[in-house]
Protein backbone atom coordinates (compact mmCIF):
# COMPACT_ATOMS: atom_id res chain seq x y z
CA UNK A 1 0.00 0.00 0.00
CA UNK A 2 1.18 3.47 -1.12
CA UNK A 3 0.78 6.43 1.10
CA UNK A 4 -1.92 7.63 -1.66
CA UNK A 5 -3.83 4.69 -2.09
CA UNK A 6 -4.31 4.71 2.25
CA UNK A 7 -5.54 8.43 1.64
CA UNK A 8 -7.57 7.68 -1.16
CA UNK A 9 -9.61 4.63 0.60
CA UNK A 10 -12.49 7.06 1.45
CA UNK A 11 -14.14 3.94 2.86
CA UNK A 12 -11.96 3.97 5.71
CA UNK A 13 -10.96 7.74 6.51
CA UNK A 14 -13.18 9.75 8.16
CA UNK A 15 -14.89 12.81 6.20
CA UNK A 16 -13.01 16.17 5.89
CA UNK A 17 -13.78 18.76 7.94
CA UNK A 18 -15.58 21.62 6.59
CA UNK A 19 -15.16 24.28 8.75
CA UNK A 20 -11.23 23.93 10.27
CA UNK A 21 -9.29 24.59 6.85
CA UNK A 22 -11.33 27.78 5.67
CA UNK A 23 -11.10 28.96 9.44
CA UNK A 24 -7.03 28.74 9.24
CA UNK A 25 -7.32 30.04 5.71
CA UNK A 26 -9.02 33.23 6.76
CA UNK A 27 -6.81 33.33 10.05
CA UNK A 28 -3.68 33.98 7.67
CA UNK A 29 -5.38 37.06 6.43
CA UNK A 30 -4.98 40.07 8.12
CA UNK A 31 -8.12 42.15 7.51
CA UNK A 32 -10.20 39.02 8.97
CA UNK A 33 -12.73 40.38 11.92
CA UNK A 34 -15.22 38.68 13.83
CA UNK A 35 -17.67 38.77 12.00
CA UNK A 36 -15.95 36.62 9.20
CA UNK A 37 -15.32 34.03 11.75
CA UNK A 38 -19.01 34.17 13.04
CA UNK A 39 -20.38 33.76 9.54
CA UNK A 40 -18.02 30.68 9.00
CA UNK A 41 -18.94 29.15 12.46
CA UNK A 42 -22.60 29.69 12.03
CA UNK A 43 -22.35 26.99 8.59
CA UNK A 44 -21.74 24.11 11.13
CA UNK A 45 -24.82 23.60 13.99
CA UNK A 46 -22.79 21.25 15.40
CA UNK A 47 -19.42 23.36 15.78
CA UNK A 48 -21.44 25.95 16.85
CA UNK A 49 -22.94 24.37 19.67
CA UNK A 50 -19.66 22.96 20.82
CA UNK A 51 -18.16 26.79 20.85
CA UNK A 52 -21.07 27.35 22.93
CA UNK A 53 -20.94 24.48 25.27
CA UNK A 54 -17.35 25.83 25.93
CA UNK A 55 -17.47 28.88 26.25
CA UNK A 56 -19.55 28.74 29.10
CA UNK A 57 -17.72 25.98 30.84
CA UNK A 58 -15.78 26.09 33.94
CA UNK A 59 -12.33 26.50 32.15
CA UNK A 60 -13.63 29.91 30.90
CA UNK A 61 -16.15 31.17 33.28
CA UNK A 62 -17.65 33.81 31.53
CA UNK A 63 -19.24 37.03 34.17
CA UNK A 64 -22.41 36.34 32.52
CA UNK A 65 -23.74 33.27 30.11
CA UNK A 66 -22.52 33.25 26.70
CA UNK A 67 -25.33 32.54 24.42
CA UNK A 68 -24.44 33.19 20.99
CA UNK A 69 -21.56 33.32 18.83
CA UNK A 70 -21.03 37.32 18.93
CA UNK A 71 -21.09 36.83 22.74
CA UNK A 72 -18.45 34.45 22.49
CA UNK A 73 -16.01 36.42 20.44
CA UNK A 74 -16.95 39.72 22.44
CA UNK A 75 -16.53 38.06 25.61
CA UNK A 76 -13.26 35.33 24.90
CA UNK A 77 -11.73 37.18 21.89
CA UNK A 78 -11.35 35.87 18.27
CA UNK A 79 -7.98 34.54 19.84
CA UNK A 80 -9.51 32.04 22.09
CA UNK A 81 -12.71 31.38 20.11
CA UNK A 82 -10.10 30.40 17.56
CA UNK A 83 -8.78 28.06 20.04
CA UNK A 84 -12.24 26.53 21.02
CA UNK A 85 -13.34 25.95 16.90
CA UNK A 86 -9.90 23.93 16.96
CA UNK A 87 -10.75 21.69 19.66
CA UNK A 88 -14.39 21.20 19.17
CA UNK A 89 -13.52 20.17 15.79
CA UNK A 90 -10.30 18.12 16.23
CA UNK A 91 -12.22 15.97 18.88
CA UNK A 92 -14.34 14.25 16.87
CA UNK A 93 -11.17 12.69 14.86
CA UNK A 94 -8.69 12.27 18.17
CA UNK A 95 -11.09 11.08 21.09
CA UNK A 96 -11.47 7.33 19.82
CA UNK A 97 -9.05 4.89 20.77
CA UNK A 98 -6.39 3.57 18.27
CA UNK A 99 -6.21 -0.21 19.40
CA UNK A 100 -3.56 -1.16 17.14
CA UNK A 101 -1.10 1.35 18.88
CA UNK A 102 -2.23 0.86 22.11
CA UNK A 103 -3.39 4.14 22.50
CA UNK A 104 -6.63 4.08 25.16
CA UNK A 105 -10.10 6.64 24.07
CA UNK A 106 -9.14 9.94 24.62
CA UNK A 107 -5.64 9.92 25.14
CA UNK A 108 -4.67 10.67 21.41
CA UNK A 109 -6.71 14.27 22.02
CA UNK A 110 -4.96 14.55 25.35
CA UNK A 111 -1.68 13.96 23.84
CA UNK A 112 -2.18 16.51 20.89
CA UNK A 113 -3.76 18.98 23.31
CA UNK A 114 -0.95 18.79 25.21
CA UNK A 115 1.29 19.08 21.70
CA UNK A 116 -0.75 22.42 21.28
CA UNK A 117 -0.40 23.73 24.61
CA UNK A 118 3.18 23.55 24.27
CA UNK A 119 2.97 24.79 21.30
CA UNK A 120 1.44 27.95 21.58
CA UNK A 121 4.08 29.20 24.22
CA UNK A 122 7.11 28.22 22.04
CA UNK A 123 6.58 28.64 18.47
CA UNK A 124 4.54 31.95 18.75
CA UNK A 125 7.41 34.13 17.33
CA UNK A 126 7.97 31.33 14.68
CA UNK A 127 4.73 32.62 12.51
CA UNK A 128 2.62 35.30 11.88
CA UNK A 129 -0.50 33.88 11.65
CA UNK A 130 -2.47 33.85 15.02
CA UNK A 131 -3.42 30.33 15.89
CA UNK A 132 -1.23 28.61 14.00
CA UNK A 133 0.62 26.73 16.16
CA UNK A 134 -1.59 25.64 17.93
CA UNK A 135 -3.66 24.49 15.00
CA UNK A 136 -0.48 21.94 13.95
CA UNK A 137 -0.03 20.77 18.07
CA UNK A 138 -3.74 19.63 17.63
CA UNK A 139 -3.30 17.58 14.44
CA UNK A 140 0.42 17.25 14.40
CA UNK A 141 -0.60 13.13 14.95
CA UNK A 142 -3.83 13.18 12.59
CA UNK A 143 -1.73 10.47 10.38
CA UNK A 144 -1.91 7.55 13.52
CA UNK A 145 -5.96 7.86 12.66
CA UNK A 146 -5.41 6.99 8.99
CA UNK A 147 -2.70 4.68 9.54
CA UNK A 148 -4.98 2.80 12.44
CA UNK A 149 -8.16 2.59 9.87
CA UNK A 150 -5.78 1.84 6.74
CA UNK A 151 -3.29 -0.12 8.02
CA UNK A 152 -3.62 -1.04 11.62
CA UNK A 153 -2.33 -4.55 11.24
CA UNK A 154 0.80 -3.75 10.17
CA UNK A 155 1.73 -2.81 13.88
CA UNK A 156 2.70 -5.84 15.19
CA UNK A 157 5.54 -5.90 12.86
CA UNK A 158 6.02 -1.95 13.24
CA UNK A 159 5.91 -2.41 17.00
CA UNK A 160 8.49 -5.55 16.74
CA UNK A 161 10.96 -3.38 15.05
CA UNK A 162 10.58 -0.52 17.58
CA UNK A 163 11.32 -2.61 20.23
CA UNK A 164 14.34 -4.77 18.27
CA UNK A 165 15.81 -2.88 16.61
CA UNK A 166 15.52 0.14 18.69
CA UNK A 167 13.87 2.12 15.97
CA UNK A 168 11.41 5.31 16.75
CA UNK A 169 7.93 4.75 15.56
CA UNK A 170 8.26 7.11 12.34
CA UNK A 171 11.20 5.31 10.77
CA UNK A 172 10.09 1.86 12.11
CA UNK A 173 7.03 3.13 10.00
CA UNK A 174 8.54 4.21 7.20
CA UNK A 175 10.60 0.44 7.12
CA UNK A 176 8.02 -1.23 7.08
CA UNK A 177 5.92 0.40 4.78
CA UNK A 178 7.43 2.93 2.97
CA UNK A 179 5.71 5.93 4.46
CA UNK A 180 5.34 7.23 8.76
CA UNK A 181 2.34 8.44 10.32
CA UNK A 182 3.52 12.57 9.90
CA UNK A 183 3.35 11.74 5.79
CA UNK A 184 0.25 9.79 5.92
CA UNK A 185 -1.25 12.88 8.43
CA UNK A 186 0.27 15.75 5.75
CA UNK A 187 -1.54 14.20 2.88
CA UNK A 188 -5.01 13.59 4.40
CA UNK A 189 -4.63 17.39 5.80
CA UNK A 190 -3.84 18.36 2.16
CA UNK A 191 -7.02 16.36 0.85
CA UNK A 192 -8.88 18.26 3.13
CA UNK A 193 -8.12 21.66 1.60
CA UNK A 194 -5.79 22.85 4.70
CA UNK A 195 -3.18 25.67 3.70
CA UNK A 196 0.38 24.32 3.32
CA UNK A 197 1.04 25.60 6.75
CA UNK A 198 -0.33 23.31 8.56
CA UNK A 199 0.44 20.23 6.10
CA UNK A 200 3.78 20.63 5.59
CA UNK A 201 5.47 21.75 8.81
CA UNK A 202 3.12 18.37 9.92
CA UNK A 203 4.95 16.44 7.75
CA UNK A 204 8.58 17.24 8.22
CA UNK A 205 8.14 17.42 12.18
CA UNK A 206 10.50 14.16 12.48
CA UNK A 207 12.94 15.55 10.16
CA UNK A 208 12.51 19.53 10.72
CA UNK A 209 16.00 20.19 9.07
CA UNK A 210 14.82 18.96 6.43
CA UNK A 211 12.00 21.12 5.65
CA UNK A 212 11.43 24.07 3.22
CA UNK A 213 12.56 27.27 4.72
CA UNK A 214 9.34 28.57 5.58
CA UNK A 215 8.10 26.31 7.54
CA UNK A 216 11.65 25.02 9.06
CA UNK A 217 10.80 26.72 12.72
CA UNK A 218 7.52 25.06 12.80
CA UNK A 219 8.21 22.13 12.35
CA UNK A 220 11.05 21.86 14.89
CA UNK A 221 9.19 23.30 17.90
CA UNK A 222 6.65 20.67 16.79
CA UNK A 223 9.77 18.18 17.06
CA UNK A 224 10.55 19.44 20.43
CA UNK A 225 6.43 19.76 21.90
CA UNK A 226 5.76 16.52 20.95
CA UNK A 227 8.44 15.32 23.35
CA UNK A 228 7.41 18.04 26.16
CA UNK A 229 4.19 15.91 25.53
CA UNK A 230 5.53 12.58 26.95
CA UNK A 231 7.17 14.69 29.61
CA UNK A 232 4.04 15.31 31.16
CA UNK A 233 2.89 11.57 30.81
CA UNK A 234 0.77 12.82 27.42
CA UNK A 235 1.95 10.21 25.08
CA UNK A 236 -0.09 7.35 25.57
CA UNK A 237 0.88 3.89 23.47
CA UNK A 238 3.33 1.39 23.07
CA UNK A 239 5.32 4.25 21.11
CA UNK A 240 5.78 6.58 24.25
CA UNK A 241 9.12 6.86 23.68
CA UNK A 242 10.04 5.81 20.60
CA UNK A 243 10.93 9.33 19.44
CA UNK A 244 14.27 10.15 17.71
CA UNK A 245 15.48 13.88 19.17
CA UNK A 246 17.48 15.77 16.53
CA UNK A 247 19.58 18.18 18.25
CA UNK A 248 19.13 21.91 16.67
CA UNK A 249 15.65 21.26 15.50
CA UNK A 250 14.88 23.82 17.35
CA UNK A 251 16.73 26.66 19.14
CA UNK A 252 14.97 27.16 22.82
CA UNK A 253 16.58 27.61 26.51
CA UNK A 254 16.12 24.21 28.74
CA UNK A 255 14.41 26.09 30.78
CA UNK A 256 12.34 28.65 28.53
CA UNK A 257 11.11 24.46 27.25
CA UNK A 258 10.58 23.57 30.72
CA UNK A 259 8.50 26.17 32.11
CA UNK A 260 6.67 25.67 29.05
CA UNK A 261 5.76 22.55 29.91
CA UNK A 262 4.80 22.88 33.43
CA UNK A 263 2.26 25.68 32.18
CA UNK A 264 1.00 23.43 29.73
CA UNK A 265 0.44 21.26 32.33
CA UNK A 266 -1.55 23.49 34.11
CA UNK A 267 -3.48 24.31 31.37
CA UNK A 268 -4.29 20.80 30.08
CA UNK A 269 -5.76 19.79 33.47
CA UNK A 270 -8.34 22.57 33.42
CA UNK A 271 -9.37 22.12 29.57
CA UNK A 272 -9.35 18.35 30.29
CA UNK A 273 -12.23 18.77 33.09
CA UNK A 274 -14.21 21.02 30.34
CA UNK A 275 -14.03 18.89 27.24
CA UNK A 276 -14.93 15.37 29.57
CA UNK A 277 -12.22 14.01 27.04
CA UNK A 278 -12.42 10.43 26.81
CA UNK A 279 -16.02 10.45 28.60
CA UNK A 280 -18.10 10.42 25.21
CA UNK B 1 -16.08 -19.65 42.67
CA UNK B 2 -12.76 -18.34 40.63
CA UNK B 3 -12.62 -14.66 40.05
CA UNK B 4 -15.07 -13.76 42.83
CA UNK B 5 -13.36 -10.71 44.60
CA UNK B 6 -12.10 -12.11 47.86
CA UNK B 7 -13.05 -10.61 51.44
CA UNK B 8 -10.13 -8.16 51.84
CA UNK B 9 -10.40 -6.82 48.17
CA UNK B 10 -13.65 -5.11 48.68
CA UNK B 11 -12.19 -2.71 51.50
CA UNK B 12 -9.24 -1.73 49.29
CA UNK B 13 -9.03 1.77 48.15
CA UNK B 14 -6.89 3.25 45.56
CA UNK B 15 -5.15 6.81 45.95
CA UNK B 16 -4.21 7.85 42.87
CA UNK B 17 -1.12 10.09 42.75
CA UNK B 18 -0.78 12.60 39.69
CA UNK B 19 2.40 13.95 38.16
CA UNK B 20 3.93 16.34 40.95
CA UNK B 21 1.83 15.07 43.68
CA UNK B 22 2.44 12.92 46.78
CA UNK B 23 0.58 10.72 49.18
CA UNK B 24 1.15 8.97 52.50
CA UNK B 25 -0.82 6.74 54.32
CA UNK B 26 -0.87 4.24 57.20
CA UNK B 27 -4.37 2.91 56.20
CA UNK B 28 -3.40 -1.31 55.09
CA UNK B 29 -6.54 -0.80 53.04
CA UNK B 30 -4.98 1.47 51.12
CA UNK B 31 -2.71 1.25 47.48
CA UNK B 32 -1.16 3.89 46.16
CA UNK B 33 -0.80 4.43 42.31
CA UNK B 34 0.88 6.28 40.03
CA UNK B 35 0.65 6.04 36.17
CA UNK B 36 2.82 6.53 32.86
CA UNK B 37 5.86 7.55 34.66
CA UNK B 38 7.65 8.27 31.55
CA UNK B 39 11.47 11.19 32.11
CA UNK B 40 9.20 11.58 35.60
CA UNK B 41 10.52 9.70 38.75
CA UNK B 42 8.21 7.91 41.31
CA UNK B 43 9.77 7.23 44.68
CA UNK B 44 7.77 4.88 46.94
CA UNK B 45 8.68 4.63 50.82
CA UNK B 46 7.67 2.01 53.10
CA UNK B 47 7.95 1.43 56.91
CA UNK B 48 7.01 -2.01 57.99
CA UNK B 49 6.85 -1.78 61.56
CA UNK B 50 4.77 1.47 61.08
CA UNK B 51 3.28 0.01 58.46
CA UNK B 52 3.43 3.63 56.69
CA UNK B 53 3.85 4.07 52.51
CA UNK B 54 4.19 6.84 50.55
CA UNK B 55 4.91 7.94 46.74
CA UNK B 56 5.94 10.61 45.06
CA UNK B 57 5.71 11.27 40.99
CA UNK B 58 7.89 14.46 40.47
CA UNK B 59 8.17 15.80 36.81
CA UNK B 60 11.39 18.01 37.08
CA UNK B 61 14.64 17.97 39.69
CA UNK B 62 14.95 21.44 40.60
CA UNK B 63 12.80 24.31 41.69
CA UNK B 64 14.88 27.24 41.07
CA UNK B 65 13.31 27.03 37.55
CA UNK B 66 10.02 28.38 38.95
CA UNK B 67 9.68 29.30 42.67
CA UNK B 68 6.26 30.72 42.35
CA UNK B 69 4.97 26.84 40.30
CA UNK B 70 7.07 25.05 43.54
CA UNK B 71 4.95 26.89 45.95
CA UNK B 72 1.90 26.18 44.58
CA UNK B 73 2.54 22.22 44.10
CA UNK B 74 6.04 21.14 45.89
CA UNK B 75 6.13 17.66 44.47
CA UNK B 76 6.35 19.03 40.81
CA UNK B 77 10.35 18.98 41.88
CA UNK B 78 12.08 16.79 43.62
CA UNK B 79 14.39 18.95 45.30
CA UNK B 80 10.73 20.55 47.43
CA UNK B 81 8.96 17.40 47.21
CA UNK B 82 10.96 14.87 48.50
CA UNK B 83 11.28 16.54 51.98
CA UNK B 84 7.83 17.14 52.14
CA UNK B 85 6.78 13.75 51.92
CA UNK B 86 9.21 12.49 53.93
CA UNK B 87 7.66 14.90 56.96
CA UNK B 88 4.79 13.52 56.29
CA UNK B 89 5.59 9.82 56.49
CA UNK B 90 7.52 10.78 59.51
CA UNK B 91 4.48 12.27 60.83
CA UNK B 92 3.04 8.69 60.48
CA UNK B 93 5.56 7.80 63.04
CA UNK B 94 7.24 5.85 59.98
CA UNK B 95 11.21 6.18 60.91
CA UNK B 96 13.60 7.08 58.88
CA UNK B 97 16.45 4.28 59.48
CA UNK B 98 13.48 1.97 58.79
CA UNK B 99 12.26 3.09 55.16
CA UNK B 100 13.04 1.00 52.52
CA UNK B 101 13.04 2.83 49.14
CA UNK B 102 11.84 1.95 45.27
CA UNK B 103 12.77 4.39 42.48
CA UNK B 104 11.22 4.03 39.09
CA UNK B 105 10.96 6.19 35.90
CA UNK B 106 13.57 8.47 34.21
CA UNK B 107 13.03 7.22 30.72
CA UNK B 108 14.37 8.98 27.34
CA UNK B 109 13.71 8.69 23.74
CA UNK B 110 14.44 5.85 21.98
CA UNK B 111 17.23 7.10 19.92
CA UNK B 112 19.42 10.33 18.98
CA UNK B 113 20.62 12.95 21.40
CA UNK B 114 18.13 13.84 24.10
CA UNK B 115 19.55 17.17 24.66
CA UNK B 116 16.95 18.33 27.41
CA UNK B 117 18.12 14.81 29.36
CA UNK B 118 15.33 15.60 31.84
CA UNK B 119 14.78 11.73 32.43
CA UNK B 120 18.78 11.74 33.33
CA UNK B 121 18.57 14.84 35.93
CA UNK B 122 15.61 13.42 37.82
CA UNK B 123 16.83 10.75 38.65
CA UNK B 124 20.56 12.07 39.63
CA UNK B 125 18.18 14.67 41.24
CA UNK B 126 16.63 11.91 43.58
CA UNK B 127 19.23 9.60 44.04
CA UNK B 128 21.58 12.95 45.26
CA UNK B 129 18.50 13.43 47.83
CA UNK B 130 17.80 9.88 48.86
CA UNK B 131 21.78 9.66 49.65
CA UNK B 132 21.61 12.76 51.66
CA UNK B 133 18.29 11.52 53.69
CA UNK B 134 19.95 8.03 54.27
CA UNK B 135 17.33 6.28 52.83
CA UNK B 136 18.02 2.44 52.13
CA UNK B 137 16.89 2.07 48.40
CA UNK B 138 16.25 -2.00 48.07
CA UNK B 139 15.21 -1.67 44.23
CA UNK B 140 15.23 1.06 41.17
CA UNK B 141 13.95 0.26 37.93
CA UNK B 142 14.82 3.91 35.59
CA UNK B 143 16.24 5.03 32.50
CA UNK B 144 15.54 2.90 28.97
CA UNK B 145 12.27 3.84 27.29
CA UNK B 146 9.42 2.81 28.62
CA UNK B 147 6.76 4.07 30.83
CA UNK B 148 5.66 2.79 33.96
CA UNK B 149 3.21 2.59 36.34
CA UNK B 150 3.64 1.37 39.83
CA UNK B 151 1.61 0.42 43.11
CA UNK B 152 2.26 0.01 46.81
CA UNK B 153 -0.15 -2.00 48.83
CA UNK B 154 0.37 -0.30 52.30
CA UNK B 155 -0.87 -3.05 54.18
CA UNK B 156 1.78 -5.13 52.87
CA UNK B 157 4.53 -3.46 51.53
CA UNK B 158 4.16 -4.86 48.13
CA UNK B 159 5.31 -2.97 45.10
CA UNK B 160 3.96 -3.97 41.70
CA UNK B 161 5.52 -2.15 38.37
CA UNK B 162 3.71 -2.63 35.36
CA UNK B 163 5.73 -1.64 31.91
CA UNK B 164 4.42 -2.80 28.20
CA UNK B 165 7.51 -5.33 28.61
CA UNK B 166 5.57 -7.05 31.66
CA UNK B 167 4.23 -6.68 35.48
CA UNK B 168 6.81 -7.77 38.22
CA UNK B 169 5.95 -7.90 42.06
CA UNK B 170 8.03 -7.61 45.14
CA UNK B 171 7.79 -6.63 48.24
CA UNK B 172 9.69 -3.56 50.49
CA UNK B 173 8.64 -5.22 54.04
Amino acid sequence: MTVEELIQNTDTLPPAPEVLPKLVKIMKDPDTDANDIVQLISTDAAIMAGVLKLSNSGAYSPPSPVTDLQDAVAMLGIKEVYRIVNLVSSGDYLDGALPSMDIGKGSLWAHSLAVALIMDQIAKDATDTEGLPYTLGLLHDIGKLGMHLGCGEQYVDIFKKVETERLSLDKAESQTLGFDHALAGSKMLEQWSFPEEVYLPIRFQYNPIEAPEAHRKLAGALHVANWGAAVIGCNDGRDSWALDMIEGAFEIEPSQLEIAILTAREQLEKARRALAVGAN
Amino acid sequence: MSGAPTLPSLFQQRVVVGVGDLAVSNNGNVNLSTFALGSCVGIIVYDKEAKVGGLIHIMLPDSTLSPEKAQKQPAMFADTGMPIMFRNLCGLRAERRRMRAFVAGGASVISGSDMFKIGERNILAVKKLINALGIQVVKADVGGVNNRTIHLNVGTGEVTLKTPLGTSKFSLA
